[in-house]
Protein backbone atom coordinates (compact mmCIF):
# COMPACT_ATOMS: atom_id res chain seq x y z
CA UNK A 1 0.00 0.00 0.00
CA UNK A 2 1.17 3.27 -1.34
CA UNK A 3 1.27 6.15 1.42
CA UNK A 4 3.14 8.88 2.02
CA UNK A 5 6.53 9.83 4.79
CA UNK A 6 6.88 13.18 5.63
CA UNK A 7 10.39 14.34 4.72
CA UNK A 8 10.64 16.30 8.14
CA UNK A 9 9.54 13.90 11.14
CA UNK A 10 9.37 11.03 8.79
CA UNK A 11 5.76 9.84 10.20
CA UNK A 12 3.47 8.01 7.88
CA UNK A 13 0.47 9.49 6.54
CA UNK A 14 -2.59 8.19 4.84
CA UNK A 15 -4.83 9.95 3.33
CA UNK A 16 -2.16 11.99 1.54
CA UNK A 17 -2.45 15.81 2.86
CA UNK A 18 -1.14 19.06 2.18
CA UNK A 19 1.02 19.49 5.61
CA UNK A 20 2.35 17.20 8.05
CA UNK A 21 -0.35 17.42 10.92
CA UNK A 22 2.85 16.37 13.39
CA UNK A 23 5.71 18.58 12.11
CA UNK A 24 3.58 21.39 9.93
CA UNK A 25 6.39 20.42 7.25
CA UNK A 26 5.05 20.40 3.41
CA UNK A 27 7.36 17.58 1.82
CA UNK A 28 6.61 14.08 1.55
CA UNK A 29 8.00 11.43 -0.01
CA UNK A 30 5.70 8.04 -1.33
CA UNK A 31 6.68 4.99 1.22
CA UNK A 32 5.29 1.04 0.43
CA UNK A 33 3.62 -0.44 4.04
CA UNK A 34 3.56 -4.04 3.36
CA UNK A 35 1.92 -5.06 6.52
CA UNK A 36 -0.83 -4.15 9.21
CA UNK A 37 -2.76 -5.21 11.89
CA UNK A 38 -6.75 -5.57 11.45
CA UNK A 39 -8.03 -3.54 14.64
CA UNK A 40 -11.60 -3.72 14.19
CA UNK A 41 -13.93 -5.26 11.06
CA UNK A 42 -17.29 -5.03 10.00
CA UNK A 43 -19.27 -7.07 7.36
CA UNK A 44 -22.83 -5.18 6.04
CA UNK A 45 -26.00 -6.16 5.27
CA UNK A 46 -24.86 -6.32 1.51
CA UNK A 47 -21.77 -7.96 2.52
CA UNK A 48 -19.41 -4.95 1.74
CA UNK A 49 -16.22 -5.74 4.00
CA UNK A 50 -14.07 -2.75 5.96
CA UNK A 51 -11.62 -3.14 8.07
CA UNK A 52 -9.46 -0.96 10.53
CA UNK A 53 -5.80 -1.76 10.29
CA UNK A 54 -2.88 -0.09 11.66
CA UNK A 55 -0.19 0.07 9.40
CA UNK A 56 3.10 -1.60 10.80
CA UNK A 57 4.70 2.31 11.47
CA UNK A 58 1.87 4.15 10.70
CA UNK A 59 -1.94 5.25 11.36
CA UNK A 60 -4.75 3.50 11.44
CA UNK A 61 -6.53 3.14 8.09
CA UNK A 62 -9.50 1.83 6.41
CA UNK A 63 -9.00 -1.49 4.45
CA UNK A 64 -12.13 -3.63 2.67
CA UNK A 65 -10.69 -6.90 3.64
CA UNK A 66 -12.39 -10.35 5.11
CA UNK A 67 -9.62 -10.72 7.60
CA UNK A 68 -10.58 -10.54 11.33
CA UNK A 69 -9.74 -8.27 14.34
CA UNK A 70 -5.95 -9.59 15.79
CA UNK A 71 -5.51 -10.69 12.52
CA UNK A 72 -2.31 -9.76 10.40
CA UNK A 73 -2.88 -8.85 6.55
CA UNK A 74 -0.65 -8.23 3.58
CA UNK A 75 -1.62 -4.87 1.70
CA UNK B 1 -30.03 34.95 22.61
CA UNK B 2 -32.34 32.62 20.84
CA UNK B 3 -35.21 34.52 20.19
CA UNK B 4 -37.17 31.70 18.12
CA UNK B 5 -37.09 28.26 17.07
CA UNK B 6 -38.60 26.61 14.63
CA UNK B 7 -38.83 23.02 12.71
CA UNK B 8 -40.03 21.69 9.63
CA UNK B 9 -42.48 18.68 9.06
CA UNK B 10 -39.89 15.74 9.06
CA UNK B 11 -40.84 13.35 5.94
CA UNK B 12 -39.58 10.02 5.80
CA UNK B 13 -41.19 10.39 2.00
CA UNK B 14 -42.03 14.22 1.41
CA UNK B 15 -44.77 14.99 -0.64
CA UNK B 16 -44.33 15.77 -4.45
CA UNK B 17 -43.91 19.71 -4.30
CA UNK B 18 -41.83 19.44 -1.54
CA UNK B 19 -37.48 20.83 -1.90
CA UNK B 20 -34.73 21.74 0.04
CA UNK B 21 -36.33 25.17 -0.43
CA UNK B 22 -39.38 24.67 0.60
CA UNK B 23 -38.41 23.00 3.73
CA UNK B 24 -35.46 25.78 4.89
CA UNK B 25 -38.20 28.17 4.30
CA UNK B 26 -40.56 26.55 6.23
CA UNK B 27 -38.57 26.26 8.85
CA UNK B 28 -37.44 29.62 9.01
CA UNK B 29 -40.87 30.69 8.70
CA UNK B 30 -41.78 29.12 12.25
CA UNK B 31 -38.50 30.19 13.94
CA UNK B 32 -39.10 33.98 12.94
CA UNK B 33 -43.24 33.52 13.90
CA UNK B 34 -42.26 32.07 16.97
CA UNK B 35 -39.71 35.32 17.44
CA UNK B 36 -42.67 37.30 16.65
CA UNK B 37 -40.59 39.06 13.75
CA UNK B 38 -40.81 39.54 9.86
CA UNK B 39 -38.40 38.72 6.95
CA UNK B 40 -38.07 42.70 6.98
CA UNK B 41 -36.39 42.32 10.80
CA UNK B 42 -33.81 40.18 9.49
CA UNK B 43 -30.48 41.46 8.47
CA UNK B 44 -28.40 38.04 9.18
CA UNK B 45 -28.51 35.05 7.91
CA UNK B 46 -26.50 31.71 8.10
CA UNK B 47 -27.03 28.43 6.25
CA UNK B 48 -26.10 24.74 6.31
CA UNK B 49 -27.24 22.40 3.71
CA UNK B 50 -25.44 19.70 1.83
CA UNK B 51 -28.17 19.63 -1.11
CA UNK B 52 -28.74 23.60 -1.45
CA UNK B 53 -25.94 22.83 -3.44
CA UNK B 54 -24.61 24.93 -5.97
CA UNK B 55 -26.77 27.38 -4.31
CA UNK B 56 -26.01 28.73 -0.82
CA UNK B 57 -26.66 31.52 1.47
CA UNK B 58 -26.71 34.18 -1.11
CA UNK B 59 -29.11 31.83 -3.33
CA UNK B 60 -31.32 31.52 -0.23
CA UNK B 61 -31.05 35.32 1.33
CA UNK B 62 -31.95 36.12 -2.62
CA UNK B 63 -34.97 33.66 -3.03
CA UNK B 64 -36.18 34.66 0.54
CA UNK B 65 -36.39 38.41 -0.19
CA UNK B 66 -33.76 39.14 2.63
CA UNK B 67 -31.68 42.45 2.19
CA UNK B 68 -28.61 41.19 4.65
CA UNK B 69 -25.45 43.30 6.11
CA UNK B 70 -24.19 39.32 7.55
CA UNK B 71 -23.86 36.40 5.96
CA UNK B 72 -22.01 32.93 5.98
CA UNK B 73 -22.21 29.22 4.48
CA UNK B 74 -21.20 26.63 7.30
CA UNK B 75 -20.05 23.07 6.07
CA UNK B 76 -19.86 21.51 9.35
CA UNK B 77 -22.51 19.03 9.13
CA UNK B 78 -23.78 18.01 12.50
CA UNK B 79 -21.55 20.64 13.82
CA UNK B 80 -23.19 23.26 11.57
CA UNK B 81 -25.90 24.44 13.91
CA UNK B 82 -23.62 25.03 16.87
CA UNK B 83 -21.03 26.86 14.77
CA UNK B 84 -24.07 29.62 12.64
CA UNK B 85 -25.15 29.78 16.47
CA UNK B 86 -21.90 31.23 18.00
CA UNK B 87 -21.49 33.44 15.10
CA UNK B 88 -24.81 34.76 14.85
CA UNK B 89 -24.34 35.66 18.66
CA UNK B 90 -20.71 37.29 18.27
CA UNK B 91 -22.29 39.02 15.41
CA UNK B 92 -25.14 40.27 17.04
CA UNK B 93 -23.04 41.14 19.90
CA UNK B 94 -20.53 42.91 17.50
CA UNK B 95 -23.34 44.87 15.97
CA UNK B 96 -22.50 43.43 12.90
CA UNK B 97 -25.98 42.14 12.66
CA UNK B 98 -29.83 42.82 14.40
CA UNK B 99 -31.51 39.65 13.86
CA UNK B 100 -29.76 36.55 12.68
CA UNK B 101 -31.64 33.92 10.85
CA UNK B 102 -29.80 30.18 11.31
CA UNK B 103 -31.43 27.49 9.40
CA UNK B 104 -30.46 23.95 8.68
CA UNK B 105 -31.91 21.36 6.56
CA UNK B 106 -31.88 18.81 3.55
CA UNK B 107 -33.60 16.45 1.29
CA UNK B 108 -31.16 13.95 -0.02
CA UNK B 109 -32.83 11.62 -2.57
CA UNK B 110 -29.78 9.02 -3.12
CA UNK B 111 -27.98 8.80 0.35
CA UNK B 112 -25.35 6.20 -0.83
CA UNK B 113 -24.78 8.94 -3.42
CA UNK B 114 -24.69 11.45 -1.15
CA UNK B 115 -21.99 9.69 1.06
CA UNK B 116 -19.92 8.97 -1.90
CA UNK B 117 -19.45 12.37 -2.93
CA UNK B 118 -19.58 13.51 0.56
CA UNK B 119 -15.82 14.61 -0.55
CA UNK B 120 -12.39 14.32 -1.76
CA UNK B 121 -11.49 11.31 1.02
CA UNK B 122 -15.08 9.43 0.59
CA UNK B 123 -14.53 9.60 -3.48
CA UNK B 124 -11.22 8.34 -3.24
CA UNK B 125 -10.29 6.58 0.07
CA UNK B 126 -13.41 5.25 1.90
CA UNK B 127 -13.35 1.80 0.70
CA UNK B 128 -17.12 1.14 1.88
CA UNK B 129 -20.66 2.61 0.97
CA UNK B 130 -21.77 4.73 3.48
CA UNK B 131 -21.31 6.18 6.86
CA UNK B 132 -23.11 2.61 8.90
CA UNK B 133 -19.87 1.15 8.50
CA UNK B 134 -17.56 3.75 9.71
CA UNK B 135 -19.28 3.93 13.12
CA UNK B 136 -19.85 0.14 13.17
CA UNK B 137 -15.95 0.01 13.54
CA UNK B 138 -16.31 3.13 16.25
CA UNK B 139 -18.69 1.29 17.90
CA UNK B 140 -16.71 -1.92 18.53
CA UNK B 141 -14.12 0.22 19.67
CA UNK B 142 -15.95 1.77 21.64
CA UNK B 143 -17.41 -2.04 23.43
CA UNK B 144 -14.07 -2.96 23.71
CA UNK B 145 -12.59 0.06 25.67
CA UNK B 146 -16.06 0.06 28.23
CA UNK B 147 -16.93 -2.99 28.22
CA UNK B 148 -20.38 -2.74 26.64
CA UNK B 149 -22.55 -4.79 24.87
CA UNK B 150 -25.23 -4.66 22.33
CA UNK B 151 -28.26 -4.23 24.78
CA UNK B 152 -26.41 -1.36 26.82
CA UNK B 153 -26.94 0.72 23.66
CA UNK B 154 -30.37 -0.47 23.62
CA UNK B 155 -31.06 1.20 26.34
CA UNK B 156 -30.05 4.49 24.66
CA UNK B 157 -32.93 3.56 21.88
CA UNK B 158 -35.48 2.85 24.09
CA UNK B 159 -35.02 5.52 26.40
CA UNK B 160 -34.92 8.07 23.25
CA UNK B 161 -37.78 6.46 21.73
CA UNK B 162 -39.74 6.66 24.80
CA UNK B 163 -39.32 10.21 24.61
CA UNK B 164 -40.21 10.51 21.10
CA UNK B 165 -43.84 9.84 22.16
CA UNK B 166 -43.95 13.14 22.76
CA UNK B 167 -42.85 14.48 19.58
CA UNK B 168 -45.46 14.50 16.78
CA UNK B 169 -42.93 15.71 14.21
CA UNK B 170 -40.89 12.32 14.88
CA UNK B 171 -40.75 9.50 13.03
CA UNK B 172 -41.12 6.77 14.97
CA UNK B 173 -42.74 6.65 18.25
CA UNK B 174 -43.89 4.02 19.46
CA UNK B 175 -42.34 2.36 22.22
CA UNK B 176 -39.38 0.13 21.45
CA UNK B 177 -38.80 -3.02 23.34
CA UNK B 178 -35.18 -4.93 23.82
CA UNK B 179 -36.60 -7.45 22.67
CA UNK B 180 -37.24 -5.94 19.15
CA UNK B 181 -34.09 -3.97 19.42
CA UNK B 182 -31.97 -7.30 19.82
CA UNK B 183 -33.99 -8.90 16.75
CA UNK B 184 -33.84 -5.68 14.44
CA UNK B 185 -32.00 -6.59 11.15
CA UNK B 186 -28.03 -5.49 11.11
CA UNK B 187 -26.92 -3.09 9.00
CA UNK B 188 -23.16 -3.33 9.87
CA UNK B 189 -21.93 -5.69 12.88
CA UNK B 190 -22.63 -4.55 15.76
CA UNK B 191 -25.09 -1.78 14.44
CA UNK B 192 -28.69 -2.52 14.05
CA UNK B 193 -31.73 -0.77 12.20
CA UNK B 194 -32.61 1.12 15.97
CA UNK B 195 -28.83 2.02 16.13
CA UNK B 196 -28.84 4.26 12.96
CA UNK B 197 -31.05 7.18 12.37
CA UNK B 198 -33.65 6.98 9.69
CA UNK B 199 -33.09 9.07 7.00
CA UNK B 200 -35.47 12.20 6.35
CA UNK B 201 -35.94 15.59 4.80
CA UNK B 202 -36.79 18.61 7.05
CA UNK B 203 -35.12 21.86 7.91
CA UNK B 204 -34.49 23.18 11.67
CA UNK B 205 -33.82 26.97 12.50
CA UNK B 206 -33.25 29.76 15.11
CA UNK B 207 -33.33 33.01 15.18
CA UNK B 208 -30.88 35.24 16.76
CA UNK B 209 -30.89 38.34 18.49
CA UNK B 210 -30.01 40.75 21.02
CA UNK B 211 -33.00 40.12 23.01
CA UNK B 212 -34.81 36.74 23.34
CA UNK B 213 -35.90 33.96 25.34
CA UNK B 214 -32.88 32.17 25.30
CA UNK B 215 -29.17 32.97 26.89
CA UNK B 216 -26.27 31.29 25.08
CA UNK B 217 -24.04 31.03 28.33
CA UNK B 218 -21.18 28.97 27.14
CA UNK B 219 -20.08 27.59 23.20
CA UNK B 220 -17.36 25.44 21.89
CA UNK B 221 -16.23 24.43 18.84
CA UNK B 222 -13.47 21.86 17.72
CA UNK B 223 -12.27 20.88 14.43
CA UNK B 224 -10.33 18.08 13.67
CA UNK B 225 -8.89 17.31 17.57
CA UNK B 226 -7.25 13.69 16.74
CA UNK B 227 -6.65 14.50 12.57
CA UNK B 228 -8.52 10.89 11.86
CA UNK B 229 -5.79 9.08 13.70
CA UNK B 230 -7.09 8.04 17.19
CA UNK B 231 -9.98 5.99 18.13
CA UNK B 232 -12.39 8.09 17.50
CA UNK B 233 -13.68 7.84 21.48
CA UNK B 234 -13.67 11.38 22.07
CA UNK B 235 -14.70 15.06 20.41
CA UNK B 236 -12.13 16.63 22.10
CA UNK B 237 -14.88 19.05 23.74
CA UNK B 238 -14.94 19.78 27.17
CA UNK B 239 -16.94 20.16 29.75
CA UNK B 240 -19.72 23.42 30.11
CA UNK B 241 -21.64 22.61 32.62
CA UNK B 242 -23.26 19.59 33.73
CA UNK B 243 -25.96 20.91 36.36
CA UNK B 244 -28.75 20.82 33.85
CA UNK B 245 -32.17 20.44 33.29
CA UNK B 246 -31.65 18.68 29.56
CA UNK B 247 -28.81 17.79 27.02
CA UNK B 248 -29.42 17.13 23.59
CA UNK B 249 -25.87 15.65 22.40
CA UNK B 250 -25.95 14.79 18.52
CA UNK B 251 -27.03 11.21 18.22
CA UNK B 252 -26.35 9.53 14.76
CA UNK B 253 -25.38 5.67 16.74
CA UNK B 254 -25.44 5.59 20.39
CA UNK B 255 -22.13 5.28 20.97
CA UNK B 256 -21.60 8.77 19.94
CA UNK B 257 -24.21 9.60 22.64
CA UNK B 258 -21.74 7.93 25.50
CA UNK B 259 -18.92 9.64 24.09
CA UNK B 260 -20.41 13.31 23.58
CA UNK B 261 -21.52 13.03 27.46
CA UNK B 262 -18.41 11.58 28.42
CA UNK B 263 -16.41 14.24 26.62
CA UNK B 264 -18.72 16.79 28.72
CA UNK B 265 -18.50 15.70 32.23
CA UNK B 266 -21.80 13.72 32.42
CA UNK B 267 -19.66 10.45 33.38
CA UNK B 268 -18.91 7.28 31.95
CA UNK B 269 -21.04 5.00 30.10
CA UNK B 270 -21.92 3.12 33.33
CA UNK B 271 -22.54 6.27 35.08
CA UNK B 272 -24.86 7.36 32.23
CA UNK B 273 -26.53 4.80 31.37
CA UNK B 274 -29.05 3.83 34.42
CA UNK B 275 -29.39 7.41 34.22
CA UNK B 276 -30.63 7.71 30.78
CA UNK B 277 -32.49 4.45 31.08
CA UNK B 278 -34.58 5.46 34.26
CA UNK B 279 -34.94 9.22 33.19
CA UNK B 280 -33.15 11.07 35.88
CA UNK B 281 -30.84 12.16 33.12
CA UNK B 282 -32.94 13.80 30.28
CA UNK B 283 -30.90 13.11 27.00
CA UNK B 284 -32.24 13.79 23.64
CA UNK B 285 -36.02 14.60 24.71
CA UNK B 286 -37.41 15.12 21.03
CA UNK B 287 -36.73 11.68 20.57
CA UNK B 288 -33.39 12.55 18.79
CA UNK B 289 -32.19 11.77 15.58
CA UNK B 290 -32.82 7.69 16.14
CA UNK B 291 -36.56 8.46 16.37
CA UNK B 292 -37.41 11.87 15.26
CA UNK B 293 -34.89 10.87 11.41
CA UNK B 294 -31.78 12.58 10.04
CA UNK B 295 -32.48 15.23 8.06
CA UNK B 296 -28.91 16.15 6.64
CA UNK B 297 -27.19 19.58 8.41
CA UNK B 298 -30.44 19.95 9.95
CA UNK B 299 -29.65 17.07 12.72
CA UNK B 300 -26.93 19.94 14.38
CA UNK B 301 -29.98 21.83 15.06
CA UNK B 302 -32.47 19.28 15.70
CA UNK B 303 -31.36 19.08 19.49
CA UNK B 304 -30.79 23.05 19.62
CA UNK B 305 -34.53 23.78 18.36
CA UNK B 306 -35.96 21.32 20.91
CA UNK B 307 -33.53 22.58 24.11
CA UNK B 308 -34.57 26.51 22.75
CA UNK B 309 -38.33 25.58 23.01
CA UNK B 310 -38.23 23.99 26.30
CA UNK B 311 -36.29 26.47 27.86
CA UNK B 312 -38.64 28.62 25.99
CA UNK B 313 -41.78 27.09 27.24
CA UNK B 314 -40.62 26.63 30.75
CA UNK B 315 -40.33 23.53 31.05
CA UNK B 316 -36.34 23.33 31.86
CA UNK B 317 -34.06 26.40 33.15
CA UNK B 318 -30.64 25.02 31.08
CA UNK B 319 -29.66 22.58 28.57
CA UNK B 320 -26.58 21.33 27.20
CA UNK B 321 -26.34 20.90 23.37
CA UNK B 322 -23.38 19.52 21.51
CA UNK B 323 -23.50 18.59 18.29
CA UNK B 324 -20.76 16.08 16.36
CA UNK B 325 -20.18 15.39 12.36
CA UNK B 326 -17.91 15.64 9.11
CA UNK B 327 -17.17 11.68 8.77
CA UNK B 328 -14.19 12.92 6.57
CA UNK B 329 -11.90 9.51 6.69
CA UNK B 330 -12.66 7.40 9.78
CA UNK B 331 -15.40 9.73 12.23
CA UNK B 332 -16.18 12.69 12.75
CA UNK B 333 -13.86 16.04 12.49
CA UNK B 334 -16.30 18.56 13.83
CA UNK B 335 -17.83 18.81 16.91
CA UNK B 336 -19.73 21.87 19.26
CA UNK B 337 -21.66 22.10 22.24
CA UNK B 338 -23.49 25.40 24.01
CA UNK B 339 -24.46 25.59 27.28
CA UNK B 340 -28.05 27.30 27.31
CA UNK B 341 -30.27 29.43 30.31
CA UNK B 342 -34.02 29.83 29.85
CA UNK B 343 -33.51 34.19 30.11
Amino acid sequence: MRVARCSGCGRLSFPPRLWCPHCGRDAWEPAEVREGVVETATVTRDGDRVATVVLDGGPPVLVATDARPGERVEL
Amino acid sequence: MIAGAGESPYHRHPPSGTTVETLLADAARRALDDAGLAPRDVDGLAVASFSLAPDGAVELAWKLGLRLRWIMDSRLGGASGLHMLGEAERAVAAGDAAVVLCVAGDLIDDFDAFARDFDTLHREHVPVRGFNPLFALLTQRHMRAHGLARDDYAQIAIAQRAWAAENPNAAYREPLTLEEYLAAPVVAEPLCRYDCPPVVAGADAVVVSREGRVRVRGLQLRVNADQQEGDGLATGLTPLGTDVDLVSVYDDYPAMVLVQLADLGFGSPADVLPRIADGTLSVNTSGGQLSAGQAGAAGGMHGLVHAARALADGRARTALVSGYGMAIYRHGAASAAALLEAA
